[in-house]
């Protein structure tokens, strides 16, 4: 029944496959709007965040571990304990301890060719938001 | 790197070299001039449908100035821009396979 469910986006309406009425029900029973949009938006933080300490660690190099570590420091005292950006700002902490073991095992002067490929990076995160903007958050915009 | 390379490196950063920041800055106007006609847009009480097209119209435009300016892909050789373009397509028609029975559900989620 997995297997055919792993096909059914493709063949959604062969008959006599078990797994076709679930996929039918699945919209009306699985509440998907939540899992989606925490999923979709949440990812795309995390990318961001890694973009921020990518460009960061090129353009600041080891000066950029204090300034992280300050932001971690602000984005956990600063938000109240039920948020969970009181727990996701461990994210920077984490990037904090990432930096500091690449910059030790190889440490180097980054040159264009880095400052390139972090930027391609940044704005292929970009690319993503153009898509993800209009989709998630206009599309269920409900007018009053 | 060979010859070769080293001289395709250096006519994309030729290319590169006779544009300052103001170029750029004036991209990052229109990205932001776009994204404000798409959230007034929103507002408009418009069918989903034809909402749906003009957004995704407006977002392509602005997925190709980025690509084209922030990604650099407009100062690259044609062969390279050849290679990633049909890459990207070639990738939003599996998206689109896979998705397809899905892909219309969003027609609906204003809708409430």
């Amino acid at each position: 029944m997995i297997a055919e469910g792993l096909t059914l986006p493709m063949f959604p309406k062969v008959p006599g496959h078990e797994a076709a009425s679930e996929f039918v029900n699945v919209s009306k029973t699985v509440p998907q709007f939540g899992a989606t949009f925490f999923g979709l938006t949440g990812m795309h933080m995390l990318h961001v965040t890694l973009g921020v300490i990518y460009l960061g660690v090129v353009a600041l190099r080891r000066k950029f571990i204090p300034i992280l570590l300050v932001l971690w420091l602000v984005a956990w005292l600063a938000t109240p304990a039920y948020s969970p950006f009181h727990y996701g700002a461990h994210v920077l902490l984490i990037g904090a301890m990432v930096c500091s073991i690449i910059l030790w095992l190889k440490p180097k002067l980054y040159d264009s060719s880095d400052v390139e490929v972090a930027g391609l990076y940044w704005h292929f995160v970009d690319l993503v938001w153009m898509f993800i903007f209009p989709l998630v958050y206009l599309m269920s915009a409900k007018i009053l | 790197m060979d010859t070769i390379q080293i001289a395709i490196a250096e006519r994309v950063a030729e290319q590169h070299r006779h544009h300052g920041k103001a170029l750029f800055f004036w991209v990052w106007g229109a990205l932001l001039l776009m994204t404000a006609i798409e959230v007034y847009l929103t507002y408009q009480n418009m069918q989903p449908g034809k909402m749906l097209t003009i957004l995704l119209g407006l977002s392509l435009v602005k997925a190709a100035l980025i690509i084209g300016y922030f990604m650099h892909l407009k100062y690259e050789v044609s062969s390279m821009k050849w290679l990633t373009m049909c890459s990207v397509v070639a990738c939003l028609i599996l998206m689109t396979i896979f998705f397809f029975p899905d892909a219309f559900r969003i027609l609906y989620l204003g809708v409430k």
